[in-house]
Parts: structure tokens; C-alpha cells; sequence
């Protein structure tokens, strides 16, 4: 130990507000959370999958231009494609809301919430989280500290919070807009911009809302239990017990069972914002009778959703969040 | 700062029909405050609900002159407290803990760094502040949760139990910082212990604190004054002949163990007997006024009082 100095000095600097020390709070969860082991390959997994995707749309775009390379490949490989092809592009010059808009609108509704998407990643790399969030200060009692600053325990769980969300813009937003950017930036035309706007909104609004869900669900898990193998546990049973209500209930008498999982409310939600009926509406208004049977029905039917589904859909969420925010409320509190 | 830094108002904590404090009034002046009681008196609690870490069941309180109810978060900017138990955040290092505590205090990132590596050299931390707090031994916790207490230069610092765990050495350098940070940099500091020699190596003002009740609230000189007429004396050799000065002075006085001599002279003052030890050639190495005092007038209080 070094001798004692008593060169202690008083400050005049200035204090900042509580805006920026909750700021600090969410800045030191995420770099908590990405200490993790592991957790840093699901971050890069997330980005290595956007720019795949990127890529599959780069891939869309030249389709639509007879000049590149892609279309010359594909024309040369795929015989059929030199006369459907002239067709197509010609088709998605006079509909390109169609051709263009809808294609990515159902392109990001598959890849903001389907199984095999970003979200499936950000569920694992909130499991991976839990344990830093609230239950590491639990178990340590650093509660106390952050109580005995000039920060409130709704600051705190402020800043959490916060953590959080920032955590599920590198694993959820930020992808998927960055895929949605490359799609763009790399398209023949600057006229994308605007064809795939609302799939971009819908996305954000999707992706916004479903990230304040989990990471309400998150930091409830979290504030629990001061074990964070019980923590991890409790998420991955919340998880499972989705999965097995939505099972359940599909197809039975107690369909009701269906939005108890959360899996199934952020699906009924991720169909109302993203309205991919709407746009078969629209598609049948230019091409009467081009979804009636075949794999267009089949979508049109497993994509319906009424507005009673939907209502039903948010109150659930809204009584997860509410049942997040009381365990807070009750767990989240100095000894 | 002038005026009462801690006003209390018939505080009361209530944790279910248990009163773990019970109508506490109080009026503190800047200095260094020894919060003395047994475990459990409610020492803890009543710093607790100063920082409002707990809510006041009844009653008032103002801490430097602010209203801790509804104003509790400004308070706490001008205020530190380092706690008895281990609240370290796990994963960071000492110099992170102390950095991130400041700026949870509102300082800019640069400023709570620089001032975070001060504080840490003001304590004693070498090259340990590097280390994950996870693994520090006690004495280092010690000291970076003294250091994180004080990092955003408060008014008044809160330390609950700051010597709990310490060898001597270690023990030693925490309270001449604690000490220091009044006489030299007029912080006052507000110290929880039941350690009676440590309040009173450092305290100036003395609150004894026993079943969440205040039962004696003095300066340390006024309960010394109480435990006028006794002494300590230290003397090398001749420890017989010295007893026998000490009784043809109409003194009662007692060999101990440790071979120091007490004393019960009567007077206001140990200089008489000084004097007459003096002209006999007698000249003590030590001479302790009202030893033990605090310990006695501590007991004295729990007796009177009577807590179980």
C-alpha cells in the first residue's frame, strides 16, 4: 500500500444534471453486459447476418437494373429468366410501390421478428445480460450505492433501462437499419429511398416496440432474484413457457392460451404494424383474383389479424410490462 | 458552513411494529461526529433515513439545511456515505468504481477521473486501484469505499463502521484520514461505530444511540468534565513508591496489569497531582485525564436507559 498523501483538494467544477447521470448508468450496464463471455459473438452474429441480408437485397436491387452484373449472370445462367426478366423489370417500372415497397415490407417483416431473425438473437444476448443488469447489483448491494448518489431508484432503473435498449440497438435496431440502408445505398436507383420507406418505418415501430417489451421483461427477470443463475433461468423459462402457451393454444379450444406467450403478442403486433394484408389488398386492386389460392392465400391466412387479436395482443404486453415494473418497483431497493 | 448541518424532528423508522428509530431529535453542528451505540441501537438506520436510503416513518429531517423528504437527490450531491457492508460493483476495477461513482455524483468523465485517481492516492491505494474490486482484501475495500464516499468533494461524509476488519496499521491510516477531513478540509464527517476508542481518538461532538433512542448528545470535552477526578498515569518503575505519594495525597489509586497507575484524585484538574509527583522526582511518561470516560459515560447511559 502507498503512504498517505493528503493532498486532498476541493472542486470547482461544474455538476451535470440528471439526464447525464442517468446516461452513465446505461452506458456502464451495456459495457457490463458486453464483458460477458460469449456476448460479443452474438453482437457481430447480429451485424454478420444484416450485412448478409444487405446482401440479398443488393442482390434484389440489380434485378431491376438490365445493366449489372447480377442480371447478366442470372440471364445467362437461369435460361427462363431472358423472358421473364424484360417482363419484370418492365412490371416494376410502372409498380414499383408493388414491386419495390412490398417486396421489402415482407422482406423486413420476415427478418425483424420470424425465428430465424435478429430477435431470436437479441432474446439470447438479453439471457446472457440479465445476470449484469439488476441482479449483479442485488447480489453485491451496490444498490446502496447508486442510492446513496444523487440518483433515485427510478433513475436508476432509468439508466437500466436505458442499458438495455442500447444493448438491443447493437443486437435488433441497428442491423436491421443498416441493412435497410445497405439495401438502398447499394440499389440502381435513389427512387428506393422512398418506395421502402414505410417497410422502414414499420420496421423502427416494430423493433421500438418490441424492445421496450423485452427490456422491461429484461430488467423484471433481472431484479427477481439476486442469484444470477436463477435469473438466467427464470428468463429461458419465460422463453420456453411462450413457446409451449402458443402451442398450446394453437388450434384448440383455448386459443386464449395464445396470448398469454409473448411470442405470439409480438407476432399479432408485428402483423398489424407491418400490415402485409394491406398490401395484398393493394395487389388485388392491380391484379384481381393474383392472391386468391395457392401460396398467396395461404399468407393472406396466416397473416390476418383483426383489430380485437390486436387489442388483445397489447393488453397482454402492457400486463407483462406492468408486471415487469411492479417487480421493480418491490425488488429495487436498498437493504 | 454555520448552523446545524443534521436537524432531526422526532424521527421514527418503523419496519413493521418495530421502532428502529423512535422519535430522534437532534441538532448537529459542523465537526466530526461520533454515532456511538450498540449493534443494533440504530445507528445504521438513522444514517439510513438521513439519506433518505430509508424512508422516514415519522417525523422530519434537514440535512445542510434541506428538506430530506423532497429533497433528497440535491442532498445527496453534497453529501457522501460510505456504508458498513461490501457494496462494490463486481466486474470493476477500483479506479472504474471510484470514476463511475463521481460521475453518478454529476462530474463531467475527465473530472471524475482525474479526481477519482486523487482520491484513491488520498487514501493510500497504490497500483491496487488497477485490480477488479472483486478481489480486494478488506482494508482496500475500506479505502475505496472511503474514497468513493468523498471523490465529489461533499459537505458532510456519512462513514458507517470505516475501521470494521482492519489491523492496527490499516486502522490507523483510515482514521487519520477521516480526522483530517475536518481539521484540514473542513468536510464533516459523521462517524458510526462501536468501536469507543476510534470516536474517540477523532470526534469532537458524541451521540450514544441505544434501542433507536438519542441518549446522550454532548461535545467529547463536556463527557470527559463528567469523568473529571480520574487519571492514568504511566511511570517507569518505582510503581510502589508512587502508590504510596499518591494515597499520603489523599488519592485512591490502583496498580493494573498493564502497570499503569489509576488514579481517583477529586480535583478539576490532573496539575496538582502532576505537581506533587514532581516535587517527590516523580515524572510520569504518560498522564491520561478521564480515561476511559467515553466508555464509562457509554455504559453509564445503557444502565440508565436500561436497553436489553
Amino acid at each position: 500500500m502507498a503512504q498517505i498523501d493528503s493532498s486532498y483538494t476541493h472542486r470547482d467544477g461544474e455538476t451535470r444534471g440528471i439526464g447525464y447521470r442517468r446516461w452513465v448508468i446505461a452506458q456502464a450496464t451495456l459495457t457490463a453486459c458486453l464483458k460477458v463471455k460469449g456476448m460479443r459473438w452474438v453482437v457481430w452474429s447480429c451485424w454478420i447476418y444484416a450485412f448478409l441480408q444487405g446482401i440479398f437485397l443488393f442482390g434484389f436491387g440489380q434485378l431491376m437494373d438490365q445493366d449489372s452484373a447480377v442480371y447478366a449472370f442470372i440471364t445467362e445462367n437461369l435460361g427462363f429468366f431472358k423472358v421473364i426478366g424484360p417482363m419484370f423489370q418492365g412490371w416494376a417500372e410502372e409498380n414499383p410501390r408493388i414491386a419495390i415497397g412490398m417486396t421489402y415490407n415482407l422482406f423486413f417483416y420476415i427478418f425483424t421478428g420470424a425465428i430465424v431473425s435478429s430477435l431470436t438473437l437479441s432474446l439470447v444476448a438479453l439471457g446472457m445480460a440479465i445476470p449484469r443488469l439488476i441482479t449483479s447489483d442485488l447480489s453485491s448491494r451496490a444498490i446502496t450505492i447508486y442510492s446513496s448518489k444523487a440518483v433515485s431508484r427510478f433513475d436508476y432503473c432509468l439508466g437500466k433501462f436505458g442499458g438495455v435498449l442500447l444493448l438491443l440497438t447493437l443486437t435488433w435496431l441497428g442491423p436491421t437499419l443498416v441493412t435497410w440502408m445497405m439495401g438502398n445505398l447499394m440499389a440502381p436507383k435513389i427512387s428506393f429511398f422512398w418506395h421502402t420507406a414505410p417497410a422502414l418505418l414499420h420496421s423502427v415501430a416494430f423493433v421500438g416496440s418490441g424492445m421496450v417489451i423485452l427490456g422491461l421483461m429484461a430488467l423484471g427477470v433481472s431484479a427477481m432474484t439476486s442469484s444470477p443463475r436463477t435469473a438466467t433461468s427464470i428468463w429461458v423459462g419465460v422463453l420456453l413457457l411462450g413457446v409451449v402457451l402458443s402451442g398450446i393454444g394453437m388450434g384448440s379450444k383455448n386459443y386464449w392460451l395464445q396470448y398469454l406467450s409473448f411470442w405470439f403478442d409480438l407476432e399479432l403486433l408485428q402483423r398489424w404494424i407491418f400490415d402485409i394484408g394491406g398490401d395484398f389488398r393493394e395487389l388485388d386492386t392491380e391484379f384481381p383474383g393474383i392472391t386468391e389460392g395457392g401460396l398467396f392465400q395461404q399468407m393472406k391466412n396466416r397473416l390476418a389479424v383483426t383489430a380485437n387479436n390486436v387489442a388483445a395482443a397489447i393488453s397482454c404486453l402492457s400486463l407483462l410490462g406492468g408486471a415487469a415494473l411492479l417487480t421493480l418497483y418491490k425488488k429495487v431497493k436498498p437493504e | 458552513m454555520s448552523g446545524a448541518i443534521i436537524e432531526c424532528s422526532g424521527v421514527t423508522k418503523l419496519f413493521g411494529d418495530f421502532a428502529a428509530l423512535n422519535n430522534v431529535s437532534l441538532s448537529v453542528s459542523p465537526g466530526t461526529i461520533g454515532l456511538l451505540g450498540p449493534n443494533g441501537a440504530g445507528k445504521s438506520t438513522l444514517m439510513k433515513c438521513l439519506l433518505q436510503l430509508h424512508p422516514i416513518s415519522m417525523g422530519g429531517a434537514r440535512l445542510l439545511g434541506r428538506d430530506v423528504g423532497s429533497e433528497g437527490r440535491e442532498i445527496r450531491t453534497r453529501v457522501g456515505y460510505a456504508p458498513e457492508q461490501d457494496c462494490l460493483i463486481s466486474g470493476m476495477l477500483g479506479c472504474e468504481y471510484v470514476t463511475y461513482c463521481a460521475q453518478l455524483n454529476g462530474l463531467p468523465f475527465q473530472e471524475a477521473r482525474q479526481r477519482a485517481h486523487e482520491m484513491l492516492d488520498f487514501v493510500g491505494m497504490g497500483q491496487e486501484r488497477y485490480r477488479a474490486v472483486d478481489t480486494y482484501s478488506t482494508g482496500m475495500k475500506q479505502r475505496v469505499k472511503l474514497a468513493q464516499a468523498i471523490v465529489h468533494d461533499p459537505e458532510l461524509v456519512f462513514l458507517d463502521e470505516p475501521t470494521n476488519g482492519l489491523d492496527p496499521k490499516g486502522r490507523e491510516q483510515i482514521l487519520q484520514l477521516v480526522e483530517s477531513l475536518w481539521k484540514q478540509h473542513q468536510i464533516s464527517v459523521v462517524l458510526s461505530s462501536h468501536l469507543l476508542q476510534d470516536v474517540d481518538r477523532i470526534c469532537g461532538e458524541i451521540i450514544i444511540i441505544a434501542r433507536g433512542e438519542v441518549l446522550v448528545q454532548d461535545t467529547l470535552q463536556n463527557l470527559k468534565a463528567r469523568r473529571a477526578g480520574f487519571a492514568e498515569l504511566v511511570v517507569e518503575g518505582e510503581h510502589q513508591r508512587v502508590l504510596e505519594i499518591l494515597r499520603a495525597n489523599e488519592c485512591t489509586c490502583e496498580l493494573e496489569s498493564n502497570g499503569h497507575i489509576t488514579v481517583k484524585h477529586g480535583r478539576e484538574s490532573l496539575t496538582p497531582v502532576l505537581k506533587f509527583l514532581r516535587d517527590e522526582g516523580v515524572h510520569p511518561i504518560e498522564a491520561l485525564p478521564s480515561p476511559n470516560a467515553l466508555e464509562e459515560v457509554f455504559l453509564q447511559a445503557l444502565s440508565t436507559h436500561g436497553p436489553d
